[in-house]
């Protein structure tokens, strides 16, 4: 996780504040907008309020002057201010609604499961895990699922979230301006290792983007070398392919997250790892100490197994 | 009353105004007309995401028994009235007879109730899925209820033979009533909602 | 009802002979059958306070595990725990339970009563209440602390929760719901009928009104808050399939349910406070409130639409756009009434004569300015694009902490620092009162306003633990602080009182010159309340026109000729209509076990449903209905039903 933190460092994260899609970019004029006014109005109430605790009323101040102005204050407090201000925000909410990207030029199914995230294109049809590819200046529609709790897709910088409901189908248009990678976090409370369910979403110009697709859409490499043959029946005979699935080989598990191009990958445990060698070692001897509470239990696996098993599923690119 | 502080009565005023006693029951069946009203906002919300209404392959409700039922409940109502009134005008005997009356009917509707929960689920439980869940929920809280309003209305017929009630004082069998009446009135809801709109919505 | 006669009878007299009628009994017996509603207050202030405590060492905790990123002060299953009790204790055993607490020792008093309406109802909601915060920690010791957060979002609460944990939840809370509707009741029937002759709505002190409009919100709110966890225990241990997406049951039917009570409740603990507010200021400002009138409508108009936003805590659930648009408009039509209120303030201040900056006062004005940022924040998150940013951020935890801190915590301590003389007897010494202010209110801007920032930058809620590099790591330390700065505020008002009870400066009857009924009796208050029920002509019965203060109400020194009540009973007035005419006497049942047991017998059939035993759930059934049966025997026709 120590050695997660300085990786994602590399990004220069500023959350919704740096939108970099036109959902994101909505938000946070109105975010702007709001913060102005409502500063405004804060700054505006408290000059009054100290005014008011300073000042002093004359001893023979005419009490139905007073009532007229208490009068005073309060409908125009309380009444002609929130109106005024309401109205201009209620026309720059209907109009955030209605301006937000609505496109479904490509369709991502988004599963979340605790703690991970399935992410299953169409034509062809290929699906992975954790990382999001999704082309520059297209209207992406997510599609969001879970197969367990109630989770919620966000990527600050791009759009607001939408929650992933058991018995229901939400959708959320992404839409990236720029290339870049971008975090995607899940922001409803679903168990131990809330925290650590992150992904990425990779915005990458449409060719790349189209490149990408159609090298995921390969089934994995196949074992090249002795150690990696060694490693593909350790993967088999072990209890990994029961979770895990690898397109082409007979390893079709459902339970984790597929690894059939897992090398491409930044991360491991949605996040909880950078996908290195020491990481990964560390990992498939006991995920419980990197990620708490995830599903993967420890493995027993003696050490010349486990450093096939790492030359194996580093050659999945 | 012993020597103190107390030296010359003044004259009370009574019977003016709604008693204590008469707003705490307003606002009991207030807080649970509203448990109900959820309850069967509960009902209406699931029936309305449910692709078929009843669920799986259960058959609506068989309906001539319950509606014997609630025509026996409905009456306990109009019972449970005239034993109000018959206070009111002093004839203990005759509030005697209708309250025990209502207690009657009150008990075979319940009775009722407990010989549909033995034979129910034969057919379906509230494992079975939404639609049995929510049947045996819904209907047993109004069980639930009934006999409470029945505990009641046996203490208010024990005070009423002992001769508590009289037509200037009989407050407490008049909120008992008040009770009675919204229990009866809370099956006003349920039994369209629980009995027939099944029948209306099988396929 | 009687007369005083001027020859025979001294007020010393008077006074010992309501004294000798309404005294408990001495020592454990009274203990355990007290009604009085001063002693049921005392408990409810204690009880509650302890709770705000615990769940402060919980939000502690947490802070501290999050003063710095990948920290190992809590692992991440014991930090869901905390952060589950923390929300749970705060909403049900602490800030919903000290409204409570103050209103029932104030309530009485400040209309003008001997008691609560139903003085053994009053005791069975503490107990209930008591048993009910027992309930859920003893989840504690048995190693089965609630988990799946305060708000138990299904179905990570029924069928991904295994043990007893969330069974601890789901029936603690709808214990704790019986108390809070017990006492809704009792506190509308005691205002309708327990206020002094003459004392007509539009005389009601405004803490009245505001807790008046939070009973009934408290009626309408709280069966969801029964249902809903009722069904979940349903779903859990029986088998039903409520939320069960695969058989017919839906998860948002939890989430419309939970937040149906969950919105209406923020209003109804702020509410009281805010009450609480316009009883203090009005007293260190010298004169009424301005815009009486207003601030009742604002108060009641605040209850109504708060049943109108529950669904702004759903925008993220792919509602439709319309149904989301109506509930958005709603939750900003909130914030008139709302704004109504705050400008009753400054216009009350504007046209002070002269502002006396007691320790109350500055806790008072402290909250009024602390609340108006949660105020904005809530404005802010009532517009859909921008929520669906914020939502489950830590924008949205800077929000409702400034929302319930500021509206209901520091004006607990204001109102601690203005009514405790009158519950004791003696004085908070001033200057530790201002410091402890001063401690508290900066800690919690240092604890609370880098959270909003933190929230736009990207941090979620409930998260144990969060990676260095997200620029998130100032802003967490600086929370931390201000959480460490903040506890040191509450302790040093916590030394406040040990010290000045030791000091124990004396109070007298009306140490702040306050012009509303609770302080026309003695400090601390004697057991009957009022030696003679004072008869009202003005909001501020205390304030002669010329702005003198009442130096010998009738509560302490009857006046002769005037009307006491002083048989061998509990006996008290009571008043019909809106204008509060003299109805009769009403005969107040005296100190009973009966409470007690009930909420006994109560703890027993919760504890047999989370044990999944049959006999013991019986068990404790029968034991309710006995102790019932007890508690009524020969009251049937009475004054408690």
């Amino acid at each position: 996780m120590l050695a997660a933190a300085s990786a994602l460092g590399g990004c220069s994260f500023t959350g919704t504040l740096a939108p970099r899609g036109p959902d994101a970019q909505i938000a946070a004029n109105l975010w702007w907008y709001m913060f102005w006014l409502g500063t405004a109005i804060f700054v505006g109430w408290l000059v009054l309020f100290i005014v008011a605790m300073r000042r002093r009323q004359p001893a023979d101040a005419d009490p139905d002057a007073e009532r007229r102005l208490h009068r005073r204050f309060i409908i125009g407090g309380g009444i002609v201010l929130p109106c005024l201000a309401f109205a201009t925000l209620f026309a720059l909410d209907l109009w955030g609604i209605n301006a937000l990207p609505q496109g479904d030029d490509v369709v991502v199914e988004a599963t979340g499961y605790q703690f991970w995230w399935e992410f299953a294109y169409r034509d062809p049809q290929l699906v992975t895990a954790n990382e999001l590819y999704i082309p520059t200046g297209t209207d992406v529609e997510v599609r969001l699922h879970t197969e367990d709790v109630i989770h919620s897709f966000w990527v600050p910088q791009l759009s607001g979230k939408r929650d992933m409901i058991p018995g229901r189908t939400n959708t959320l248009t992404l839409h990236a301006t720029e290339p870049g990678r971008y975090l995607g976090e899940c922001t409803e409370f679903c168990g131990i290792q809330h925290a650590n369910m992150r992904f990425e979403v990779v915005a990458v110009p449409p060719a790349e983007y189209e490149a990408w697709h159609e090298r995921m859409a390969r089934p994995a490499t196949e074992p090249s070398t002795a150690a990696q043959q060694r490693g593909y029946e350790a993967f088999m005979n072990a209890s990994c392919a029961g979770c895990h699935a690898i397109r082409g080989t007979s390893a079709d598990g459902e339970i984790g997250p597929p690894l059939t191009h897992f090398a491409s990958r930044r991360w491991l445990g949605a996040g909880a790892a950078p996908n290195d060698r020491g990481h990964l070692a560390g990992w498939i001897v006991n995920a419980q100490t990197l990620k708490p509470g995830n599903a993967m239990p420890p493995m027993e696996i003696d050490a010349e197994d486990l450093s096939a098993l790492l030359d194996y599923l580093q050659s999945l690119e | 009353m012993s020597a103190g502080a107390i030296r010359a009565h003044v004259d009370v005023p009574t019977g003016t105004g709604r008693t204590t006693a008469w707003w705490g029951m307003v606002m009991t069946i207030l807080t649970e007309g509203t448990l109900f009203a959820m309850l069967l906002f509960v009902y209406f919300y699931l029936f309305s995401r449910a692709p078929e209404w009843p669920l799986g392959d259960i058959e609506p409700p068989e309906l001539l028994v319950v509606s014997v039922r609630t025509a026996l409940l409905f009456a306990s109502s109009l019972t449970m009235s005239v034993t109000d009134r018959a206070i009111r005008r002093g004839r203990t005997g005759l509030a005697t007879t209708f309250l025990a009356g209502t207690i009657m009917l009150g008990a075979v509707f319940l009775v009722g109730h407990v010989e549909e929960m033995l034979r129910m689920p034969e057919e379906f439980t509230w494992a079975t899925n939404v639609y049995g869940s929510l049947f045996y929920v819904v209907v047993n809280f109004h069980g639930a209820h009934l006999l409470i309003g029945l505990v009641m209305l046996a203490f208010a017929l024990v005070a009423l033979r002992r001769g508590r009630y009289t037509p200037e004082r009989h407050e407490g069998l008049k909120i008992v009533g008040m009770y009675w009446h919204f229990v009866d009135v809370v099956w006003v809801f349920v039994f369209p909602t629980l009995y027939l709109l099944p029948h209306v919505t099988a396929p | 009802m009687s007369i005083l006669d001027p020859t025979a009878d001294s007020p010393q007299q008077v006074r010992q002979r309501l004294t000798e009628t309404w005294s408990d009994p001495y020592g454990t017996p009274g203990f355990f059958s007290t009604v009085d509603h001063k002693r049921v207050g005392h408990r409810y202030l204690v009880t509650s306070f302890v709770f705000f405590l615990l769940g402060g060492v919980e939000a502690l905790l947490m802070r501290t595990q999050l003063a710095t990123p990948d920290a190992a002060v809590l692992n991440p299953d014991l930090y869901n725990r905390m952060l589950t009790m923390h929300g749970t204790t705060m909403f049900f055993l602490f800030l919903g339970t000290i409204i409570a607490a103050w209103g029932n020792y104030i309530i009485p008093l400040a209309i003008g009563a001997r008691d609560m309406a139903y003085p053994r109802m009053n005791a069975l909601s503490y107990w209930v209440f008591l048993f009910a915060g027992i309930f859920l920690y003893a989840s504690f010791f048995v190693g089965a602390i609630p988990d799946g957060g305060w708000f138990a979002y299904v179905p990570l609460t029924t069928d991904y929760s295994a043990g007893l944990a969330m069974d601890f939840w789901a029936l603690g809370v709808v214990f704790v719901g019986i108390s809070s509707t017990v006492g809704a009741i009792n506190f509308i029937v005691t205002v309708f009928k327990m206020r002094a002759p003459g004392m007509t709505m539009s005389r009601l002190p405004l803490v009245v009104w505001s807790t008046l409009t939070t009973s009934f919100m408290i009626l309408l709110s709280f069966p969801a808050i029964t249902l809903a966890p009722l069904l979940m225990a349903f779903d859990r241990i029986v088998g039903t399939h409520f939320f069960d997406a695969a058989l017919g049951g839906d998860p948002l039917l939890w989430q419309h349910l939970f937040w149906f009570w969950g919105h209406p409740i923020v209003y109804v603990v702020f509410l009281p406070p805010i009450g609480w507010l316009y009883m203090i200021i009005p007293t260190f400002t010298g004169r009424p409130i301005a815009g009486y009138n207003w601030a009742v409508a604002a108060t009641v108009a605040t209850g109504f639409i708060s049943f109108g936003v529950w669904v702004h805590h759903m925008f993220a659930t792919g509602l439709p756009d319309v149904t989301a648009s109506f509930f958005s408009v709603a939750s900003l039509g909130v914030s008139f009434p709302t704004a109504v209120a705050f400008f009753v303030f400054t216009a009350t201040l504007w046209t002070a004569r002269r502002i006396r900056w007691t320790a109350a006062m500055l806790w008072a004005v402290g909250a009024l300015v602390s609340f108006v940022i949660g105020g904005i924040s809530g404005v802010m998150v009532a517009i859909m694009p921008f929520d669906w940013q914020a939502h489950d951020t830590y924008f949205v935890v800077a929000h409702l902490h400034y929302v319930l801190v500021a509206g209901n915590v520091l004006p607990m301590f204001a109102a601690f620092h203005y009514w405790l003389p009158k519950v004791t007897g003696w004085m908070l010494d001033e200057r530790l009162g201002k410091t402890s202010f001063w401690v508290t209110t900066i800690g919690l801007h240092v604890l609370f306003f880098p959270q909003h920032w933190l929230g736009l930058v990207g941090m979620p809620r409930r998260v144990y633990t969060y990676p260095a590099g997200l620029g998130w790591d100032v802003a967490n330390l600086a929370s931390t602080v201000g959480g460490y700065m903040f506890a040191a505020g509450v302790l040093i008002a916590m030394g406040n009182f040990f010290v000045s009870w030791r000091r124990r400066a004396p109070a007298g009857s009306n140490p702040w010159g306050a012009g509303t009924l609770e302080w026309a009796t003695t400090s601390p208050v004697a057991p009957y309340n009022f030696a003679q029920i004072p008869e009202v002509h003005d909001r501020y019965p205390l304030w002669t026109l010329d702005g003198d203060v009442v130096d010998d109400p009738v509560g302490i020194a009857p006046q002769p000729g005037g009307v006491v009540l002083a048989d061998e009973h509990h006996e008290t007035l009571e008043t019909v209509g809106l204008d509060a005419r003299l109805g009769g006497v009403l005969a107040m049942p005296g100190p009973s076990y009966w409470p007690f047991w009930t909420a006994a017998a109560t703890f027993l059939c919760f504890f047999g449903f989370l044990i999944q035993n049959p006999i013991t759930l019986t068990l404790g059934l029968v034991a309710v209905a006995a102790t019932l049966i007890g508690w009524h025997h020969g009251h049937l026709t009475g004054g408690e039903h």
